[in-house]
């Protein structure tokens, strides 16, 4: 058992109100999936745990606009089981089913999966693809609206100051006609951490690309944009050739590292093995997208 | 501290209560509720056994803050059935499917299983493996978990066979009804009034001089009734078969993990707190983690005083090798001059855990006279009792053990783990102290399977015949001998057990290192010399073009034969075992593919023997209790065949055998449940016992018939004429009398070791033991496809044959096949105990320690194959080990057929395996 004192407010306003002043012994939990294990692993000193599951207003999916909201509270099972989701994040969808097994996903949620900021964070991947804007909330109600790819600083470390509420995760409805595919690739079926983890967005015309937003996750200290990967694909066919070249591409832009799953070589290579893949599936199939050992 | 007052409706009840924040609520349901039939198992929701439905939904309760519960409605497993009387169909399902081995995970399984059908009732059974992967189950290889689940969505009903014998017939297990309704009790679930807890400080170097010890800051911790550590406790060295080991390290440790001192306190909170502060000042050592480094002349020695230590059996001991076994027959080199080919190959295989979803746990409690009572997840509870007295230098009549239910043993339950500290923390603070092993203990702490090295070097005419062998096989033990000694003299009866072999050289080695020490796990030496033997064996095959079935064919030992230690071969067909594996996967029709193979391996085994007794008793009514010293770890032996035989026996039904068992006050010497020795030895005293009962039943039958005994026959509890049924008298007319009337009740006790088979002293030398009786061999064959851009590989069909003797009861002997199916494929794709540079253990938890999943596991095909053995109950053998032996060869073999590359060492990971496929491309 942790030491802690215990909040549950049940709106921001309320929240905000019970962390005044001490907003540095903050621990904003939710599901709880990594916060638990954590902290049972480190003896911290007496925190506030503030539980956020009571936030109505933190838990909805929905389309306004040509934008897709999902409050942070949302699980990995409303994400995956969401109409709107797998009407026009279809990838993101996938990566709540592919994360941890469904116990976990009963109560994991995006906010926790994206706050947590692990480099193999299942959800992150499709975020950078979709070019997701996380919203924030802080102290005196300071609001922020932070582009994924600046959220993430390192492993388990993001932008986020202490007290600062993640409360909403939006992106824009790819433009049509595109297509997207998610890959994860990890050591068993159910229960994987990602050894690699890939999603692609592609805005199509015929066999060519000329938009690619594609990310990559558990090959670099954090979840990534393959920046240079996106600019040698768009304005060309998607043809063996240009897959080639784009796994090559790719390894420049990527920094694996060695450790207990795998070693450094070995997902350089699977990075090149999965975008050419991922890259594949979304211009032939569209929307086809699939996780798991392949 | 600060409390939160919560209201819960649990199973249709509600409940106020004040929490701490910080509680989970397993916590809640557990210590406060009582309802213990909510499990922990890794404590970090990567196992599944703490699965409650909240507010509908299936999840981990170790994840789940007490607090945020307030006005959820919860329902574990104690409220899934109606009500006292009647089942959940999931519950009854579970029950006559098999899928409830040790019963530990049950109740997660049921509960994920409830509400994945409440929401989707019409399920394929690829949805209800994707539903249960989140629950992990180490014994039943979960295929009949899935098909209870679907047989409860198709609405199905299921008849077990039913038949006039006991014997041969899927008879339900007794204690499985507890299991569903989660109220067996486990180690973790026992407490006693005034009971407080214990735990144990570990060392934080691999090799290490204990300079000082300062405990004084922990004793002084408001709260803390106990601290000790080797200063304070007599101590005395126990080991199986070198006495090596103290329970705490008092001179130096010699691995990270070692015991230095142990703590009682009044909360699971202040324990924790007093071990941190107990200061302990090592002077650290040179330490060595590798096996043949450690051989070595100029490596660090982990036991200065290895000539000095009591050992049990002959062997050489000299630096940090602490066995060298041999087995010499033929000539050698004559067998390799007369040989047309010669082929020589490695292989190593890795540390594999037992991980039981249960873990270790003990209570000891010490009454006024100063009698303790020990109360252990134990496989031996006889053997506790003395490993207690040697270690601690207690009496052998001071001590009481008394084993609880186990939630899968694999062999890691043999030892002393836990049971010592809760004895002296219990004797220090006189009250009850209970530990409990974290998942994270569990890794770091116990006694997994040995990791290993072999080199193998064969001679072979070009028609295939096996002229000459010569094996060097390395036991990478850990700190401690443990059952080291033993599992090199198993591998080396193994490696020369399969095949005929005139020339053959095998020199066995136990090597000392700065690990934890390993033990006995399931089958022990089974994987690893099958993995090297086989995979071998196919390296042959090849190389002369021959196919790797026809190989084995022909140079399979035959009934009479000798083995390579000298056992003599009876009441086998091995021929018989190959040919019915090959035929269940059509081995000769498969079609090549591209990336796809095939393989197959061979595991000979023994059914073991040792000392063991039962009573057989007739109750007032004519039911018949048995009473054991021996325990269930969850295979389900003492609820299956053991009753069918005392009831076959007897002429009753099993259902009418009651059972008393584990306890070593209550019953009578057991060695210990392990060495697949359940059936064939259990069952056999048992029998025995049974047998003196029926005599004594029917001799006073006889007289009050008029008849003589032997004209009599029995059934159902009745014992009548053969030649005119009518005339009959019933068991409780006659166990009734002799109770109250005349001549006082009928039971037999009987004592049995059986005995041990010859083998040719001339061979052997090192050796812990001979060879224990019931040979019997294993064939597995598989098809694989293995993709080669990643090496992952796929296993499309698993097929797997044993001789089983007699299937006593089939439903339980599918059971263990499909669960140490699942267990070898697990070391031979997945599982991997890692340790660090400083000893440390590098994946000590669920997560990345990977035992396979619903959705990794293959739906094993169990071929049965009965070559009754004379000395088995009704013909029976041994089952449990053997059948996670061959897997890693199996697959490793598969491989090659599909790709042409040679697998070397386990476990065989995408990645292994892509770095074999690329080297090869790379020349």
């Amino acid at each position: 058992m942790i030491e802690a004192e215990y909040v549950a407010p049940s709106n921001l306003g309320e929240l905000f109100k019970s962390i005044e002043g001490r907003a540095e012994r903050v621990k904003f939990v939710a599901g709880c999936t990594n916060v638990l294990p954590d902290l049972r692993a480190q003896n911290p000193a007496p925190m506030l745990l503030v539980d956020l599951t009571g936030i109505e207003e933190l838990r909805r999916i929905e389309e306004n606009n040509g934008v897709i909201s999902i409050g942070s509270l949302a699980t990995m099972t409303e994400l995956a089981a969401s109409e709107i989701i797998r009407t026009h994040g279809p990838i993101l969808a996938s990566a709540a089913r592919a994360l941890g097994n469904p116990l976990t996903r009963n109560r994991a949620t995006i906010g926790g999966n994206i706050a947590d900021a692990s480099p193999a964070a299942d959800t992150a991947p499709p975020l950078l693809a979709l070019e997701a804007t996380i919203h924030t909330e802080g102290a005196s109600h300071a609001k922020r609206e932070i582009p994924v790819e600046e959220f993430f600083i390192g492993p388990n470390q993001t932008v986020l100051n202490q007290g600062e509420l993640i409360t909403r995760i939006t992106f824009p409805i790819p433009k049509d006609p595109s297509a997207s595919s998610h890959i994860k690739f990890g050591l068993r079926n159910a229960m994987a951490i990602s050894v690699v983890s890939v999603a692609v967005v592609l805005e199509m015309q015929g066999n060519l690309c000329h938009r690619a937003r594609i990310a990559l996750g558990s090959v670099a200290p954090k979840p990534i944009r393959a920046y240079l990967t996106e600019k040698e694909l768009e304005g060309r066919k998607i043809t063996e050739e240009v897959l080639e070249s784009c796994a090559e591409v790719v390894k420049k832009e990527i920094s694996p590292i060695t450790d207990i799953r795998a070693s450094a070589q070995y997902r350089e290579h699977v990075t090149g093995v999965l975008l050419k893949r991922a890259l594949w599936q979304a211009a032939r199939e569209g929307e086809n997208s699939t996780n798991g050992n392949i | 501290m600060e409390t939160c007052t919560i209201s819960l409706k649990v199973n249709g009840r509600t409940y106020k209560l004040q929490v701490p924040p910080g509680e989970t609520l397993l916590r809640t349901l557990r210590d406060r509720l009582g309802l213990t039939g909510t499990k922990e198992g890794c404590g970090s929701g990567e196992c599944g056994a703490c699965m409650v439905i909240l507010d509908g939904k299936a999840i981990n309760s170790c994840l789940v803050l007490a607090p945020d519960c307030d006005g959820a409605e919860i329902l574990t497993v104690e409220g899934l059935a109606p009500d006292e009387e009647e089942l959940h169909p999931l519950q009854e399902s579970f029950i006559n499917h098999g899928a409830v081995q040790c019963g530990f995970c049950t109740p997660g399984m049921l509960m994920s299983a409830k509400s994945f059908l409440d929401k989707n009732p019409r399920p394929s059974r690829e949805e209800i493996k994707t539903a249960l992967s989140g629950n992990l189950c180490r014994c039943s290889g979960y295929k009949k978990i899935v098909d209870a689940v679907e047989a409860v969505s198709t609405n199905s009903s299921f008849h077990l066979s039913q038949g006039e014998s006991n014997i041969g017939h899927s008879f339900v297990r007794r204690d499985a009804i507890e299991h569903v309704r989660g109220i067996s009790k486990f180690g973790a679930d026992i407490s006693r009034p005034g009971m407080v807890f214990g735990k144990i400080l570990r060392s934080d170097y691999a090799h290490a001089r204990i300079k000082h010890i300062d405990t004084s800051a922990a004793q002084n911790l408001e709260g803390v009734l106990a601290v000790v550590t080797g200063q304070d406790v007599q101590q005395g060295y126990f080991g199986v078969d070198i006495k090596d080991r103290l329970v705490f390290a008092t001179d130096k440790v010699r691995y990270r993990g070692d015991a230095v001192a142990a703590v009682a306190a009044v909360t699971e909170e202040i324990v924790k707190k007093a071990l941190r502060l107990i200061k302990v000042d090592y002077e650290p050592l040179p330490a060595v983690f590798d096996a043949v480094e450690a051989s070595e002349p100029r490596a660090p020695i982990i036991h200065e005083n290895l000539q000095d230590y009591e050992i049990s059996f002959d062997t050489q001991r000299k630096g940090n090798v602490c066995t060298i076994a041999n087995v010499k027959l033929g000539d050698l080199d004559k067998g390799f001059a007369d040989s047309d080919v010669v082929l020589e190959d490695t292989f190593s295989t890795q540390i594999q855990h037992q991980a039981s979803i249960e873990g270790h746990a003990a209570l000891a409690e010490v009454d006024a006279r100063g009698r303790i009572k020990v109360w252990s997840t134990t496989q031996k509870p006889f053997a506790m009792r003395r490993y207690l007295s040697q270690s601690l230098r207690i009496p052998i009549s001071s001590i009481r053990v008394e084993a609880t239910k186990i939630g899968g043993g694999f062999g890691g339950k043999l030892e002393l783990i836990a049971e010592p500290y809760a004895v002296v923390l219990a004797r220090k603070c006189r009250r009850p102290v209970k530990i409990v092993y974290t998942r994270d203990e569990e890794f770091l702490a116990t006694t997994p399977r040995h990791k290993t090295l072999f080199w193998v070097k064969s001679g072979i005419k070009k028609d295939g015949t096996l002229l000459a062998r010569h094996v060097k096989l390395v036991y990478d033990t850990g700190a401690y001998s443990g059952n080291g000694p033993t599992t090199v003299t198993l591998s080396c009866q193994l490696a020369a057990g399969v095949y005929r072999i005139p020339n053959l050289f095998i020199e066995g080695y136990c090597v000392y290192t700065n690990k934890m020490n390993c033990g006995s796990m399931r089958g022990p030496s089974g994987p690893q010399t099958t993995f090297a033997i086989e995979s071998h064996t196919d390296n042959l095959a090849r190389k002369i073009g021959m196919d790797p079935l026809d190989f084995r064919l022909k140079n399979l030992l035959e009934k009479g034969e000798k083995t390579g230690v000298g056992q003599t071969l009876v009441d086998v067909d091995y021929k018989k075992v190959v040919n019915a594996a090959a035929d269940a996967i059509g081995w000769r029709n498969i079609k090549k593919q591209e990336n796809v193979g095939k393989g197959m391996a061979c595991i000979f085994w023994l059914s073991g023997g040792w000392a063991t007794s039962a009573t057989v008793k007739v109750n007032e009514d004519g039911t018949v209790s048995l009473v054991t010293g021996a325990v269930d770890m969850g295979t389900g032996y003492l609820y299956t065949s053991v009753p069918q035989i005392v009831a076959e026996e007897l002429g009753l039904n099993a259902e009418d055998i009651n059972l008393v068992q584990g306890d070593t006050d209550r019953t009578t010497y057991d060695h210990g449940i392990g060495g697949s020795r359940g059936t064939f030895t259990i069952g056999r005293v048992a029998q025995m016992a049974a047998s003196k009962v029926r005599e004594e039943l029917c001799k006073e039958a006889a007289e009050r018939l008029g008849v003589f005994p032997g004209d009599l026959a029995t059934r159902d509890g009745w014992i009548f004429l053969k030649a005119d049924p009518e005339k009959m008298v019933s068991f409780a007319e006659i166990s009734y009398d002799r109770h109250i009337k005349k001549g006082g009740p009928i039971f037999a006790s009987i004592q049995f070791l059986p005995e041990m088979d010859e083998i040719d002293p001339k061979r052997v030398k090192g050796l812990s033991f001979t060879a224990f009786k019931g040979n019997t061999l294993g064939c597995h064959a598989a098809i694989v496809k293995v993709n080669p851009d990643t090496g992952h590989v796929e296993i499309k069909r698993y097929v797997a044959a044993h001789d089983i003797g007699r299937a006593i009861n089939p439903m339980a002997a599918e059971g263990q096949i499909e669960g140490g199916v699942s267990m070898g494929i697990g070391f031979a794709l997945s599982e991997n105990l890692l340790i660090g540079d400083k000893g440390e253990v590098l994946n000590p938890n669920f997560s990345d320690y990977k035992l396979l999943t619903s959705l990794d596991v293959p739906e094993t095909e169990p071929v049965i194959v009965e070559v009754p053995a004379a000395y088995g109950p009704f013909g029976a053998k041994g089952l449990g080990e053997p059948t996670m032996a061959p897997p890693a060869a199996v697959i490793g073999n598969a491989i090659f057929d599909a790709t042409g590359i040679r697998m070397r060492h386990t476990p065989m990971t995408p990645e292994s395996v892509f770095g074999q496929i690329s080297k090869r491309l790379r020349k």
